[in-house]
C-alpha cells in the first residue's frame, strides 16, 4: 500500500480536459517532481491532492484512505503556493505559527516551534518583520517555514522557486533539499524547470497535456525518455527520424547507427536520441570501433562554457546537432569538417 | 528596526509634508467657506442671539433626558442597520468579487438604484409589497387562508431596518467587493490548508486583511442611517425620532431654532466623536497588500457550488433590490384602464398651463447636469483628501479624518439655513446661482470618494511607490504611473456614488433649486403633493424615469471606469 | 474623466443667466412648493406692468417661513405668499413685513383679514377636514361618520389615518378643530379615545394620503385628514372625470380648522413699489380664479368666480373651527406635547 496513491484523476473546466486519468503513487520520505510545461495540469493536480479542488473522476488515497470527502484543512498536508500567499496581517513569526493555531496546541508550544522553524530557515532574526518588508527569498523560506511547521503529513510544493532570479535560485534550490532530506518529509514538487526537478526529486514525473507521459528516476528518465516529447522537455535536442535496418542498427539521415534496437520490429519507424554528451572528436583516420557510430559534419558554432565546449554540427541537410565536448580535447574551430563518435549507450530508440 | 531603510522613508515623509500642505489646501478652503461658514453663522444666530453665548439652549437639551434618548435611539438603530447591511451584503461582495458571470457589471451597477429614490417613493414601493394590503400579505392571505396580514412591518422598526439595508447595500457592494476582487484567493487556501475550517479561514485570514474595506463601507452606512431621515419619518411613523429628525421638526414645525441648533450641535460633537474613534481603530487595522490583477481573483462558473453560489446570489438581490422597484414599474404602467403608457404620455403636457410645468427632459437634463458637476468637484475635492490622508501624518490625520467626513453626517436643514443666511453678500451671494446646488451636493458626496479611494490607497506597501521613486520617477509621476491605476477601480466607485448621491439629494435641493432649475426628485415631490390618480400615476412614472436616467449613467461611467486601456 | 469635465464644464456655463439678459424689473417672490399659477395670467400681469415675477420656492410653508425670517438682513424676495393662520403669529413677531392697504381688500372677505394692519393679507383659504372613501362605506353598508364625535365609536375602529401635528400643516389643522371643538380641557380626552379606537398616524399628509387611505393606493384605512376640496382634485386629476367623486369630505360643524393663507411685503424690498402691484395681483380675480385648480384652495376675493369642478365637488365647512392666531401661537408647543404625550406615546 502506497503512502499516497492517485489513481485516474480527470479533471475538466468548463468542458476543456485539464486532466486525464492522472494515477501516481509515493513513498513516504520521498520526494517527487511533477515536471511539466505551463498548462499541463500539474498545479490542478497538485491542487487536487490537496483538496482545494475535487476531481471529476477518480480518487486520491492517503495510506489506503479515500479522501473524497475529507475538506482540505482535516488532511493536514502542508502546501506552499506559486505565490507564497504569505498574510499580509500577520508578521513572520504570525505567517509561521497560524497553522500551530490551528491544532490547538498550547501557547508555550506554538512559541517553541516557531522558533525551531524559523532557525530550521534561517530567519530568526526577522521574525517580527512585516512580511511586506521582506526580499523576494525571505518570503519564500518564511512560506516553507509556514507549511512545515504543523507537521504535515506530506508536503506540497507549487513552483516553490518559480519567482525568484536565477541566482538567488540555485542557492535556495540546495538548501530545499538539504532540508527536506534531513527532516525526511515526503513532498510533492511541482515545477516547469528541470534543473530543479533533477536536484530535488526522487522520482519525476513527466506531464503533458493533462496526462502523466513518463515518471521514473531522474538518471533512467534522462537516459531513456519515453517518447521524443519527453525528451525535448528535458532539453535533449538531437533527435533524428530514422528506420530500424537490423536487430542493431538503424539507417538514418545521419547514416547507419549502431544500437540495438530491442523491441523494434525491423523496418519499423523510429526516433532516435543522441545525448550531447556522448559524443568524442575522432582525430584522422582512427579506425571507428566495434559496435559505435560515426557521423561527419561542419562545426557551424563552438561556444566555450568553462566545463565544456557546445559545439553545433551541421549535417548535410536541415539537421542540427549539438553536443558538449570535454574541455581537455582542443578546439574544433568554426568551419572544420568533423568526424563524432558515438557509442551505443548514448543513443535511445523511441518509438515514431 | 532602525534600519537604512527607516530612516530614507522619514525623510521622504518630512520631506512630503509642504506638499501636503498644499495638497489639502483646496480642500480645507472649500470646507471652510462652504461648510464652517456657514455653519458658524448659523449656530451663533440660533444660540447666541445678542452676540453672547446663551447656555440656557445647550442645557434645555439636556435637561429632560428626551435628546439623550434620541441620540441613543438614532445609534442603536444605525448601528444594528450597519451590521445587518454588512452581513447581507458580504456574501454578494463575496461572489462579485470572485466570479465572472454574465450580467454582472449591469447587476452591480443596478444595485445602486435604490441610493437616488427619494424616500416618499421608496416607501410607496415597500408599501406596495410588503405592507398589510401590500402584494406578499394579499398573496399569503390567499394562499394560505390568514384573515389578518401575516406580515406587519408598517411603523415598525424592521420596516426601518429593512428599508436601510435596501439603500445601502450597494454602498458594502462596491467598498468591499472591489477590495476583495484585489485580495487572492490563495491566501484563504493557503489558510485552509494550515488546518483552518472555511469558517476559520474567513476569521482568521480574509476578514482581517479585507478589515478596512469593510470599515469604510460600515462608516458610511453608519453615518447614512445616523442621518437618516425620510425612512425614518415615513416607513417607521411618528413613534420613531432621531436626531435629524429631531432638528427638522424644531426648526421647521416648533419654529425652535435654537434648539435646532443646539441639536445640530449635538449631532455634529457625537459624530465627530465616533469618527474620532473610528480613525484610529481604521489607521491600526490598515494592512499592505499588492493588489492582484482580476484574471488571478476572478474565475468563471465551474462547478455546480460555483452555480448555487452565483445564481443563489444573484436571485436574492433581484429579490431583495429587484422587486420594490419592479413593484414601482408595475404602479407606473397600471392605469385605470389597464397597462398603459397614460402616465407617461401625460408626463409631457402641461396640462393646467402651470408656471411651474416641468418638462421631464429639462428635469433630466438639470438632474445629470448638476450631477456631472457634483461628480468632478468631489473627485477635486475628494482625491486631495485621500492622498493626504493615505499617508499617516500622525495628530493631522486623527484630526482632520474625521473633520473631513463631517458634512455628511450635517443636518441639511442646518446646513441649508446657514447658507441663507451666510451666503448673502458679495462676492459669495450664491443663494441664487445655480452652483448652489452641486455645492450642497458636493459637501455630502466626497466623502463618498474619499472612503470608496482610501482602503485601497493605503494598502498599497510602501516600497512600490518608494521603488517608483528609486527609479528616477517624480512623486506626482509616481502617482498617476504607479498609484492612480491600482486604485482606478475604486476611484470609479467613488465617481459612481457621486453621481448618484447628487441625483438622488432632496433634502438640500428643495431649499437651495430654483423653479427654472428642476430636478427629477423635485418633480416627483411635486406631483406628490397634490391628489388625483393622474398625480400619483406620474409620480411613479417619472420616478421610473429617474431610475433608468441612473441606470444609463452607470452605464456610462462604468464604460468610462474599463476605458481603452482595459480593466487593471 | 475628461469627457465627464467638459460636459460639466459646457453644462455651467451653457445655462442662461436669467437675471442678467432683461433690462426688465424683477420682483421676487418667496413662497412655498404647492404654489401655482398659470401662463396665461401671468404673462398678462408681466406684460402690463412691464415686470417680471421670479418665483423662489423654499420648501414647504413652514422651511419658507424659516428662510424669509432668516434672510431678513438680506431678504431673497420682495413678496411672501404662503403663511397660514397657524404660523401668522410667528411671522408678524419676527417683524419681517411692511403694511400695505392694497384697494382690493374691500373685495375680501372680512372673516379671513385677521391682521388689522394689513401686514399679511389673506389670499386664499381652505377647510383641514377627514375625507372618506364613498365606495369602501358602501361596500360594506357602514353610515359614514358625521361629525368628530363619531370618529371614537366602535364601528370606526382602526379606519382613521391623521398627520402628525408636529411635522404637518393639515395635522396641526385637525389638531387645532378637536381643540376648538372639544375644548382646551376636553380634547386630550377625545384623542385618548382616538387612540383606544386604533388611529394611526403618520408624519406627513404624503404618507397618510398615498401611502394609508384606501381610495387612493393601496392604504388600508377608509378615513383620512385632508382638505375639503380634496375630493375636487380627485375628480380633475382622474383619468377619465367620474360624475361623482371617489372620496368626499366630513365638512358638518366643528369637524373641520379652517386654514387661511397669506401674503405680505417683506422689509427691504428691492422693489416696494411693484411688490404692492405683486399683492394687488394676487388679490385680484384673474390670479384669484387660478386658485382652485392650481392649489386647490378656495380664493379670498368674493368676486371671483369657482370652476365647474369646485362647485360640484368641493365644498366648504360649515360652522368651520376659527382660532385667533395669537392664541395659536401660544398654545401650539403645550398642545402638541399632551398631544405626543397622549396619542405617541
Amino acid at each position: 500500500m502506497a503512502f499516497l496513491q492517485v489513481s485516474c484523476i480527470s479533471k475538466a473546466f468548463g468542458g476543456v480536459p485539464v486532466l486525464r486519468g492522472v494515477s501516481l503513487a509515493l513513498e513516504e520520505a520521498r520526494i517527487l517532481c511533477i515536471l511539466g510545461p505551463s498548462g499541463s495540469g500539474k498545479t490542478t493536480l497538485l491542487r487536487i491532492i490537496a483538496g482545494l479542488e475535487r476531481p471529476d473522476q477518480g480518487a486520491v488515497l492517503f495510506k489506503g484512505r479515500d479522501l473524497r470527502n475529507t475538506r482540505p484543512h482535516l488532511r493536514r498536508f502542508g502546501m506552499m503556493f506559486q505565490e507564497y500567499a504569505l498574510f499580509p496581517h500577520l508578521d513572520v513569526s504570525g505567517n509561521i505559527a497560524f497553522g500551530l493555531h490551528m491544532l490547538g496546541i498550547s501557547r508555550s508550544e506554538v512559541v517553541r516551534r516557531t522558533g525551531e522553524m524559523l532557525s530550521l530557515v534561517g530567519l530568526e532574526d526577522l521574525s517580527r518583520r512585516n512580511v511586506s518588508e521582506l526580499s523576494g527569498g525571505e518570503r519564500q523560506r518564511v512560506a516553507l517555514a509556514r507549511s512545515l511547521a504543523p507537521y504535515p503529513r506530506l508536503l506540497l510544493l507549487d513552483e516553490p522557486l518559480g519567482s525568484l532570479d536565477r541566482g538567488l535560485r540555485e542557492k535556495l534550490l540546495l538548501d530545499l533539499r538539504e532540508i527536506l532530506r534531513r527532516i525526511g518529509m515526503t513532498t510533492i514538487v511541482v515545477t516547469h524547470d528541470q534543473t530543479e526537478a533533477f536536484a530535488i526529486a526522487d522520482t519525476i514525473a513527466v506531464m503533458d497535456r493533462g496526462e502523466i507521459a513518463q515518471m521514473d528516476t531522474p538518471e533512467n528518465l534522462y537516459r531513456h525518455p519515453a517518447d521524443p516529447d519527453v525528451a525535448r522537455f528535458l532539453g535533449l535536442a538531437n533527435l533524428v527520424q530514422g528506420r530500424v535496418e537490423t536487430g542493431s542498427s538503424i539507417a538514418t539521415p545521419l547514416g547507419l547507427l549502431h544500437v540495438p534496437a530491442h523491441g523494434h520490429e525491423r523496418g519499423e519507424a523510429v526516433t532516435v536520441l543522441i545525448r550531447p554528451d556522448a559524443a568524442v572528436i575522432c582525430r584522422g583516420d582512427e579506425q571507428v570501433p566495434q559496435g559505435m557510430s560515426m557521423v561527419e559534419g561542419n562545426v557551424h558554432d563552438c561556444l566555450f562554457k568553462g566545463r565544456s565546449y557546445h559545439v553545433e554540427v551541421r549535417i548535410p541537410g536541415p539537421q542540427a546537432l549539438f553536443f558538449d565536448l570535454p574541455q581537455n580535447s582542443p578546439a574544433p574551430r568554426v568551419g572544420d569538417r568533423v568526424k563524432l563518435l558515438l557509442s551505443p549507450g548514448a543513443i535511445t530508440v523511441m518509438p515514431g | 528596526m532602525d534600519t537604512g531603510v527607516d530612516r530614507d522613508r522619514a525623510s521622504v515623509r518630512t520631506s512630503g509634508n509642504h506638499a501636503a500642505i498644499l495638497l489639502v489646501a483646496l480642500p480645507l478652503a472649500f470646507l471652510g467657506v462652504f461648510y464652517f461658514y456657514p455653519l458658524f453663522e448659523i449656530f451663533s444666530v440660533s444660540l447666541a442671539p445678542a452676540g453672547q453665548l446663551d447656555p440656557g439652549n445647550i442645557t434645555a437639551l439636556f435637561s429632560t433626558g428626551s435628546s439623550l434618548r434620541i441620540l441613543w435611539f438614532t445609534t442603536w438603530q444605525a448601528a444594528l442597520s450597519t451590521v445587518l447591511t454588512v452581513t447581507l451584503a458580504l456574501p454578494a461582495a463575496y461572489v462579485f468579487a470572485r466570479y465572472r458571470f454574465p450580467g454582472k457589471s449591469l447587476i452591480q451597477s443596478c444595485t445602486a438604484i435604490p441610493f437616488v429614490l427619494p424616500s416618499v417613493v421608496v416607501a410607496a414601493a415597500f408599501s406596495a409589497l410588503l405592507g398589510d394590503r401590500g402584494l406578499v400579505n394579499e398573496w399569503l392571505m390567499g394562499i394560505w387562508g390568514f384573515s389578518a396580514p401575516p406580515i406587519r412591518l408598517d411603523q415598525s422598526i424592521a420596516f426601518i431596518l429593512t428599508a436601510h439595508v435596501f439603500y445601502n447595500f450597494t454602498v458594502v457592494l462596491r467598498i468591499v467587493g472591489g477590495f476583495w476582487s484585489r485580495l487572492h484567493p490563495g491566501l484563504s487556501h493557503a489558510a485552509q490548508v494550515l488546518g483552518a475550517s472555511p469558517w476559520q479561514a474567513f476569521w482568521k485570514v480574509t476578514f482581517p486583511i479585507l478589515r478596512p474595506g469593510i470599515m469604510a463601507a460600515s462608516l458610511l452606512v453608519f453615518i447614512f442611517c445616523f442621518s437618516s431621515f425620510g425612512v425614518i419619518l415615513i416607513l417607521g411613523g411618528p413613534r420613531y425620532a432621531t436626531v435629524e429628525v429631531a432638528i427638522y421638526r424644531q426648526a421647521m414645525h416648533l419654529f425652535n431654532l435654537p434648539m435646532a441648533a443646539a441639536l445640530s450641535l449635538l449631532q455634529i460633537c457625537f459624530m465627530f466623536a465616533f469618527m474620532w474613534v473610528y480613525t484610529r481603530l481604521q489607521r491600526s487595522a490598515s494592512v499592505p497588500f499588492t493588489p492582484e490583477s482580476l484574471k488571478t481573483t476572478q474565475r468563471d462558473i465551474v462547478s455546480n457550488t460555483d452555480r448555487v453560489m452565483v445564481w443563489g446570489t444573484v436571485f436574492f438581490m433581484l429579490v431583495f433590490l429587484g422587486s420594490p422597484l419592479l413593484a414601482l414599474v408595475v404602479r407606473s404602467l397600471s392605469t385605470g384602464s389597464g397597462m398603459s403608457l397614460l402616465y407617461y404620455r401625460s408626463l409631457f403636457e402641461n396640462a393646467g398651463q402651470s408656471v411651474f410645468y416641468i418638462q421631464p427632459a429639462l428635469a433630466i437634463g438639470y438632474s445629470v447636469g448638476f450631477a456631472l458637476v457634483t461628480l468632478a468637484m468631489s473627485l477635486c475635492i475628494g482625491l486631495p483628501v485621500a492622498i493626504f490622508l493615505s499617508r499617516d501624518r500622525g495628530r493631522a490625520t486623527s484630526l482632520l479624518d474625521p473633520l473631513f467626513m463631517l458634512p455628511l453626517a450635517t443636518s441639511s436643514v442646518t446646513l441649508g439655513f446657514g447658507y441663507i443666511i451666510a451666503l448673502d453678500e458679495p462676492p459669495l451671494n450664491l443663494r441664487a446661482s445655480l452652483i448652489i446646488v452641486p455645492l450642497a451636493h458636493t459637501l455630502v458626496a466626497y466623502p463618498f470618494v474619499v472612503r470608496s479611494i482610501l482602503p485601497g490607497l493605503r494598502s498599497i506597501p510602501a516600497h512600490i511607490r518608494e521603488s517608483a521613486l528609486l527609479l528616477g520617477a517624480a512623486p506626482g509621476k509616481v502617482w498617476w504611473k504607479v498609484v492612480a491605476p491600482m486604485v482606478r477601480r475604486s476611484l470609479a466607485v467613488g465617481a459612481v456614488f457621486a453621481f448618484t448621491v447628487s441625483i438622488g439629494e432632496f433634502g438640500a435641493t428643495i431649499f437651495l433649486a430654483r423653479p427654472e432649475t428642476p430636478t427629477v426628485p423635485l418633480a416627483i415631490y411635486r406631483f406628490l403633493g397634490q391628489p388625483g390618480a393622474m398625480n400619483y400615476g406620474q409620480a411613479m412614472a417619472m420616478s421610473t424615469i429617474l431610475m433608468l436616467v441612473t441606470a444609463a449613467g452607470f452605464l456610462f461611467l462604468e464604460k468610462l471606469r474599463t476605458g481603452p486601456e482595459g480593466e487593471f | 474623466m475628461l469627457s465627464v469635465l467638459l460636459a460639466a464644464g459646457c453644462f455651467l456655463t451653457g445655462c442662461p443667466k436669467n437675471d442678467a439678459a432683461t433690462e426688465v424689473p424683477v420682483v421676487t417672490v418667496m413662497t412655498h412648493d404647492s404654489f401655482d399659477i398659470g401662463k396665461e395670467v401671468l404673462d398678462m400681469f408681466e406684460k402690463e406692468h412691464g415686470v417680471r415675477l421670479r418665483f423662489l420656492k423654499s420648501g414647504d410653508a413652514g422651511a419658507a417661513l424659516n428662510q424669509a425670517i432668516l434672510s431678513s438682513e438680506h431678504p431673497l424676495a420682495d413678496i411672501f405668499y404662503g403663511v397660514d393662520n397657524t404660523f401668522m403669529s410667528r411671522a408678524l413677531a419676527a417683524d419681517i413685513f411692511v403694511p400695505y392697504s392694497s384697494p382690493l381688500l374691500s373685495s375680501i372677505d372680512e372673516s379671513l383679514v385677521l391682521d388689522k394692519n394689513h401686514r399679511l393679507v389673506p389670499v386664499d383659504y381652505g377647510d383641514v377636514c377627514v375625507n372618506y372613501d364613498r365606495a369602501w362605506f358602501e361596500l360594506k353598508g357602514i353610515p359614514v361618520p358625521e361629525s368628530l364625535g363619531d370618529l371614537i365609536r366602535p364601528e370606526y375602529s382602526g379606519l382613521l389615518v391623521v398627520e402628525n401635528p408636529a411635522t404637518s400643516s393639515p395635522g396641526l389643522a385637525f389638531l387645532l378643530a378637536t381643540v376648538g371643538t372639544f375644548g382646551e380641557d376636553g380634547f386630550v380626552e377625545f384623542w385618548q379615545a382616538l387612540k383606544n379606537n386604533h388611529v394611526l398616524v403618520t408624519d406627513g399628509w404624503e404618507d397618510a394620503y398615498w401611502g394609508k387611505f384606501s381610495a387612493a393606493s393601496k392604504g388600508g384605512r377608509p378615513l383620512v385628514v385632508s382638505y375639503a376640496a380634496s375630493p375636487a382634485a380627485e375628480v380633475y386629476f382622474a383619468e377619465k372625470p367620474p360624475e361623482t367623486a371617489p372620496t368626499a369630505a366630513m365638512t358638518g360643524s366643528g369637524a373641520a380648522f379652517r386654514q387661511i393663507e397669506f401674503a405680505g411685503i417683506l422689509k427691504g424690498a428691492r422693489q416696494p413699489e411693484l411688490a404692492r402691484r405683486v399683492i394687488d395681483f394676487l388679490l385680484d380675480t384673474p390670479f384669484q380664479q387660478e386658485i382652485p385648480l392650481k392649489m386647490f384652495m378656495f380664493p379670498a376675493n368674493r368676486n371671483a368666480r369657482l370652476p365647474e369642478v369646485f362647485t360640484e365637488h368641493a365644498r366648504l365647512a360649515h360652522g368651520p373651527v376659527v382660532l385667533s392666531p395669537e392664541i395659536i401661537a401660544e398654545k401650539r408647543d403645550a398642545w402638541i406635547r399632551a398631544w405626543t404625550e397622549t396619542v405617541l406615546q
